[in-house]
C-alpha cells in the first residue's frame, strides 16, 4: 500500500522554505510586542499579540481602501480583459498590415519608465477634470497593464489551431463568434492568470495612486501602506501587521482563484 | 451555468462603477450646497500621531473662527514634489506649502505664487516675524510666502549613559575625536546615523560639520561663492568628517545601509550614545521611546579661533497659488497658520515658527527638553552666533551633489578633493542661474 | 455588382483587426501617447520642471556622453539583467519542471512558489530591509549560529549591495516565472517526450532535445520581459537604498527620478529616459529578428 516517495518533493521543499521563510518572519513579526520585537526579531513570537491588527486597521484607516482597491481591480480586470483579448486576438490570429509596428509599440510601452507620464498626464488630467478621482486611476491602471496582458493572451491564443478556427468558420460562425464561442472558452485558464495579475498588480501599485489619488477617502490599500511605514517607521510590529492586513485578500483571492485555475487548465487543455 | 456566472460578475462590476462614480457626483452636491468657500493645503503627512492630532485642532480652531472657509487639508508623501507637477500643470492647492524658502523662491519665480507684498502691513508681518526670517520669502522685492517652523541640528545623547561612565560633553575636535575612542571602547556605537531611507539627510550632519568647523563668517563666505567649496578649510572640514566615519565612530561605518529609523532604535536600545539630528526630533525624545534621560549639546567649535555656532534653517515656506479661485480665504488661513494662537499648538511638538512673539513659556504642557531647545536656538540667537544649516542657505546644486556622494567618499570610492572640485563646478552653475542666496 | 460586394468585404476585413485593437489602442494613446512625445521633446530642452522649458539642441545628448553616473548605472543594469535572466529563470525552470512531474501536491507547490509575488514592493522591500539590517537582521542569527564569516553588510557593501537589492526583488518575483512556465508546460505535447523516453533517452538528454525546444515561445517570452523590465527596474533600489552606497546601487531609473525630481532637472532626466527607450528598441528589433527567423511567441 505504501507508495514510493517521490524524490523530487525533496528540492520542491527546500525551494518552499526559500519562498515562505522571510513570509513566516513577517507574520511572526505582526504577533509580536514591541519590546519583543527589539529583543528578538528574528524569532518567533513568545505571547500572541493579535491587537497588532486591530491598531494597524484602525491607525492605518484601512475600512475604506479596501473598498476603493476593490473597485479600482474589479474595473481594471474587466476593462483590461475586454479589450486585451480582442487586441490579442487580432494580433494572434489576423493577418494584416503593421501587427509587428504594433507589437513593437506594446514593448515599448512596457519598457518606459512611468515616472515621466507624471507631468503630462497631470496636465490631461487637470484638464479632463480625472484628478483625484477613481476613474481617473482605473484608466491610468488599463493602460499601463494592458501590454503584457495582450502579449499573454496572444501568446496563448497563437497555440490554437487554425484548423479548429476553419471548422468553426465552416460551421457558419461569423468572426465575432468564433472569438466568443472558440476563442475564449478555449483560453479560460488564460484569462484567469490576467484577472489573478491584474488584481495582483492594481492592488500593490502605489505610483501612480499616490500622485493621482488625494482625498483621504479615495486612497488605496497601497498608498495608505506607503504612508504607515512613513509614520510607523521603526515600529516592525505594526508595520508587519499592516503588512499582513494588505497582503490577506489578494491572498486569499490567489488561493481560491488557484484551484479554479488549475481546473481552468486541465478543462481548456488544447492539444490534449 | 458559467454564462450567469459571467453575467452575475458583469453586473456587480457594472453596479461598483456606477455606484463610484455616484459617490463622487454626491460630495461635489455637497459642496455647492455648503455656502462655505474651500481651501485646499497639502502638506507631508504628519510624521507622530501626535502631530496630526494637533493639525486636526488647528483646523477645526480656524474652521470656528471662520465659519465661511472650510480647509480641505491633503496630506502626501510627497507632497512638495507633487505641488511643483500640480502647479506645472496650472493645478495645485491654494495654499502651497515649500519646503523652505530656495522651493519657495523657485515656485515664485515661475509665477506660480500670488505677491503677498500688499499684504505686508495688513496683517503687521513686519513686526511679528524675524527678520531674518521673512526676509526669505521675498524674490526680486516682492513677498511671495511665510517662514514656517525655524530649527536648527544638535546632538542628542544618552545622558544617564554620560553620567554613568563619567564622560563628558566635548568642547572642541580632541575632544570629540577622543570621547568617540572611550565610547568606541566601551563596545558602544559613538554616534547613531542612518540615512539609506532618504539619502539627503546626509546634509544634516554636513551642516553641523561645516557650520562647526568653519565658523558662521566662512560658512557665510562660502555660501556666497567668496571663499571657493574647494578651499582647503573646506576640505578639512570635510575629511574631519570622513575621518569619524571611517573610523567607525558613525553607526560603525553603516550609517548608509540603516534608516533614520533603525539608526533612532541604536539609540533608543542604548546601542549608541549620541545621535544627529535636527531640533524637530525633539519630538523623538519626549515620549517614552527612551527608558533614560535624553540631553542634547551644541556641536563645539572645531576648530582654533572660531565661537560655536548654531545652524539656523527654515523648515518650510508657505505662499499662495496665483491660480488659486479663492486667493482672499487662502491669504486668512495663511496669515492664521502663522498667528500666535496656531504657533503656540505647535510649540508643543518641538516646531518653532519664527514670531518674535513667541515664548514657550507661555504655553503649558511643554515637554522639559522641548523647552530646553527652544531656549537654546533663542539664546544663541540673541547672541548672533547662528550659522547657515543647508536645506535654507546652500547653493542647491552644490548641496545636492555633496549629500549625493558624500557616501562615496566614506566607502573610497571618491576623494574629497575629488568630491569638493565638483561641488564648487556646481555652486558656479548655481551663482549662474541666480540660485544662490541673497544675504541682506 | 459582385465586384463592388468583394470590395465592401475586403473593407471588412481589412477593417476587423483595427475593430478589435481599438479600445487598447484608444487607451493607450490616451494614457501613454501623449507623454512619449512629450519625453521626446524634453530631452532636447533645458527645463527644471518650473520655468518654461529652453531648447538646447542636442546639449543633453553630449552632457549624457560624458556622465560617469549614466555609465554607472548602465552597468548596474547590465549587472541586474544577468542576475535576473539567470538565476530566477534556472529555479523556476527547474520547479516548473518538477512541479509538473509529481503525481500529488502540485497545487500545493504551485500556490506556495507564488505566495512571494503576491506580497507588494513595498511590503517585500521592507521586509528584506529588516534582514539586511547589519544591527538586527540575519546577521544576527549567522553570529549566534556560529558562522560570524557569512555576516555581511548586505546593503552596506558596496561589492555586493547591487546582488542583496536584486535578491529581495528576485525572491519576489521568481514565483511568476513558475507560473508562466507550467503554463507554457500545459501546451507539450507528451508524446513526443514519452516517445524518447520508450527509447531509452536519459532525463536530461529528453529535456534538453524534446522538452526545452517545445517550450521556446515561453522561453522567449520570459527573456524578452526579463530584458525589458530589467532595464525599467526602480521600486527595490529606490526603496532600499536609493542607489546607495555611493553609487554601487544606481540604476538607469532611479538617476532619472533623482534628477528630474531631487535636482530639478527634469529635462535631461528626459534624455536619460530616451535612451532607455533606445535600449527597449535595441530589444525589439533582436525580438522581430527571432520572429523572422520563425520562433514565434
Amino acid at each position: 500500500m505504501l507508495k514510493r516517495f517521490d524524490w523530487r518533493h525533496i528540492p520542491l521543499l527546500l525551494f518552499t522554505a526559500f519562498a515562505i521563510g522571510p513570509l513566516v518572519l513577517i507574520f511572526s513579526n505582526s504577533l509580536k510586542s514591541k519590546e519583543e520585537f527589539g529583543e528578538n526579531p528574528l524569532g518567533f513570537p513568545k505571547e500572541l499579540h493579535f491587537e497588532n491588527f486591530a491598531e494597524a486597521w484602525v491607525v492605518g484607516g484601512y475600512g475604506q481602501a479596501f473598498t476603493n482597491s476593490l473597485i479600482v481591480a474589479v474595473s481594471c480586470i474587466v476593462i483590461i480583459c475586454i479589450s486585451a483579448s480582442l487586441a490579442a486576438y487580432a494580433l494572434a490570429k489576423v493577418r494584416f498590415r503593421f501587427s509587428n509596428s504594433i507589437l513593437g509599440f506594446l514593448l515599448l510601452v512596457m519598457s518606459i519608465p512611468m515616472g515621466l507620464f507624471l507631468v503630462p498626464l497631470f496636465y490631461v488630467y487637470q484638464n479632463l477634470g480625472l484628478m483625484d478621482s477613481l476613474l481617473g486611476i482605473i484608466i491610468i491602471y488599463s493602460a499601463i497593464f494592458l501590454p503584457f496582458n495582450i502579449f499573454l493572451l496572444r501568446s496563448f491564443f497563437v497555440s490554437i489551431p487554425d484548423e479548429l478556427l476553419d471548422s468553426a468558420r465552416v460551421d457558419g460562425c461569423n468572426e465575432f463568434q468564433i472569438l466568443t464561442k472558440v476563442v475564449f472558452p478555449l483560453a479560460l485558464p488564460a484569462f484567469l492568470t490576467v484577472m489573478l495579475l491584474v488584481g495582483l498588480w492594481t492592488w500593490n501599485e502605489f505610483f501612480f495612486a499616490n500622485a493621482f489619488l488625494q482625498t483621504e477617502e479615495l486612497k488605496t490599500v497601497a498608498t495608505k501602506y506607503l504612508a504607515f511605514t512613513g509614520r510607523f517607521g521603526n515600529d516592525w510590529r505594526l508595520i508587519s501587521a499592516a503588512g499582513v492586513i494588505t497582503v490577506m485578500p489578494i491572498l486569499l483571492l490567489f488561493v481560491f482563484l488557484q484551484r479554479k485555475f488549475i481546473e481552468g487548465l486541465t478543462e481548456g487543455s488544447v492539444k490534449g | 451555468m458559467k454564462n450567469k456566472v459571467t453575467v452575475v460578475l458583469l453586473l456587480m462590476v457594472i453596479a461598483l462603477i456606477t455606484s463610484a462614480c455616484g459617490g463622487a457626483n454626491d460630495n461635489d452636491a455637497a459642496q455647492t450646497d455648503d455656502e462655505a468657500v474651500e481651501i485646499s493645503w497639502m502638506t507631508y503627512p504628519p510624521f507622530t500621531p501626535e502631530y496630526e492630532t494637533m493639525l486636526k485642532d488647528q483646523i477645526a480652531a480656524f474652521e470656528d473662527e471662520h465659519p465661511n472657509i472650510k480647509i480641505d487639508w491633503i496630506t502626501n508623501d510627497d507632497a512638495v514634489q507633487l505641488t511643483r507637477q500640480q502647479l506645472a500643470a496650472g493645478a495645485g492647492p491654494d495654499v502651497v506649502y515649500a519646503d523652505g524658502p530656495m522651493t519657495l523662491r523657485r515656485f515664485a519665480s515661475a509665477g506660480y505664487l500670488e505677491p503677498l507684498t500688499d499684504q505686508v502691513d495688513t496683517y503687521k508681518w513686519n513686526d511679528r516675524f524675524y527678520d531674518w526670517a521673512l526676509s526669505t520669502g521675498y524674490q526680486d522685492g516682492e513677498l511671495y510666502g511665510l517662514p514656517k517652523s525655524y530649527e536648527s541640528v544638535v546632538v542628542w545623547y544618552n545622558k544617564d549613559m554620560f553620567a554613568e561612565n563619567g564622560w563628558d560633553i566635548p568642547t572642541n575636535l580632541k575632544e570629540l575625536q577622543s570621547l568617540n575612542q572611550t565610547i568606541q571602547d566601551e563596545d558602544i556605537i559613538p554616534i547613531a546615523f542612518g540615512a539609506s531611507d532618504y539619502r539627503a539627510s546626509n546634509e544634516w550632519a554636513l551642516t553641523l560639520m561645516y557650520n562647526a568647523y568653519l565658523g558662521k563668517d566662512a560658512m557665510k563666505d562660502v555660501i556666497s561663492t567668496e571663499m571657493k567649496w574647494n578651499d582647503d578649510l573646506v576640505k578639512e572640514a570635510t575629511q574631519t568628517w570622513v575621518d569619524m566615519w571611517q573610523n567607525g565612530d558613525v553607526s560603525d561605518k553603516q550609517s548608509h545601509a540603516i534608516t533614520n529609523d533603525d539608526a533612532w532604535s541604536l539609540f533608543n536600545n542604548g546601542q549608541a550614545a549620541m545621535k544627529i539630528e535636527g531640533t524637530w526630533a525633539s519630538n523623538r525624545v519626549m515620549g517614552d521611546a527612551q527608558n533614560f534621560d535624553v540631553g542634547f549639546f551644541v556641536m563645539p567649535a572645531l576648530r582654533e579661533g572660531i565661537e560655536e555656532n548654531i545652524p539656523l534653517a527654515l523648515g518650510g515656506s508657505t505662499g499662495i497659488n496665483a491660480n488659486s479661485e479663492h486667493k482672499e480665504e487662502a491669504i486668512v488661513f495663511l496669515d492664521w497658520l502663522h498667528d500666535i494662537e496656531a504657533s503656540e499648538m505647535e510649540v508643543k511638538l518641538g516646531t518653532f515658527n519664527p514670531l518674535v512673539d513667541l515664548d514657550i513659556a507661555n504655553v503649558e504642557d511643554v515637554a522639559p527638553i522641548t523647552k530646553d531647545i527652544f531656549n537654546e536656538i533663542t539664546s544663541y540667537m540673541e547672541k548672533d552666533q547662528v550659522g547657515y544649516a543647508s536645506w535654507t542657505y546652500w547653493p542647491p546644486s552644490a548641496n545636492y551633489y555633496l549629500w549625493d556622494n558624500i557616501e562615496a567618499v566614506f566607502i573610497g570610492q571618491m576623494s574629497v578633493d575629488e568630491l569638493l572640485d565638483q561641488v564648487q563646478k556646481e555652486a558656479e552653475k548655481d551663482k549662474e542661474e541666480g540660485l544662490l542666496f541673497e544675504f541682506e | 455588382m459582385s465586384v463592388a460586394k468583394h470590395s465592401k468585404q475586403h473593407w471588412k476585413k481589412s477593417l476587423f483587426p483595427w475593430l478589435l485593437l481599438a479600445p487598447s489602442l484608444l487607451l493607450l494613446l490616451f494614457v501613454v501617447g501623449g507623454p512619449i512625445i512629450g519625453t521626446i521633446f524634453l530631452s532636447f530642452t533645458d527645463w527644471d520642471g518650473i520655468k518654461a522649458p529652453s531648447f538646447v539642441g542636442l546639449e543633453n545628448f553630449s552632457r549624457l556622453i560624458h556622465d560617469k553616473t549614466f555609465y554607472i548605472a548602465l552597468a548596474n543594469n547590465i549587472k541586474w539583467m544577468a542576475i535576473f535572466l539567470t538565476i530566477p529563470v534556472i529555479m523556476a525552470l527547474i520547479v516548473a519542471l518538477l512541479i509538473s512531474k509529481i503525481a500529488r501536491g502540485k497545487l500545493f507547490y504551485r500556490t506556495v512558489t507564488f505566495i512571494p509575488y503576491i506580497l507588494s514592493t513595498v511590503v517585500t522591500a521592507k521586509l528584506w530591509s529588516l534582514i539586511y539590517n547589519p544591527f538586527s537582521g540575519v546577521n544576527t542569527a549567522l553570529e549566534d549560529w556560529g558562522l560570524d564569516f557569512l555576516a555581511q553588510s548586505w546593503i552596506g557593501d558596496s561589492a555586493i549591495a547591487l546582488f542583496s537589492v536584486a535578491f529581495a526583488d528576485l525572491w519576489h518575483f521568481w514565483g511568476f516565472l513558475v507560473v508562466l512556465f507550467l503554463m507554457g508546460m500545459q501546451q507539450l505535447d507528451k508524446s513526443i517526450e514519452e516517445a524518447a523516453v520508450v527509447e531509452g533517452a536519459g532525463r536530461l538528454r529528453v529535456f534538453w532535445h524534446v522538452t526545452l525546444p517545445q517550450l521556446r515561445p515561453t522561453l522567449v517570452l520570459i527573456y524578452m520581459l526579463l530584458i525589458i523590465w530589467s532595464f525599467a527596474a526602480f521600486d527595490y533600489v529606490y526603496i532600499m537604498t536609493q542607489g546607495g552606497p555611493g553609487k554601487s546601487t544606481e540604476l538607469l531609473a532611479t538617476y532619472m527620478y533623482d534628477l528630474a525630481i531631487y535636482n530639478y532637472q527634469p529635462g535631461y532626466a528626459s534624455t536619460v529616459a530616451l535612451t532607455m527607450g533606445l535600449f527597449a528598441g535595441l530589444v525589439i528589433i533582436g525580438f522581430r529578428f527571432i520572429q523572422k527567423k520563425g520562433w514565434d511567441v
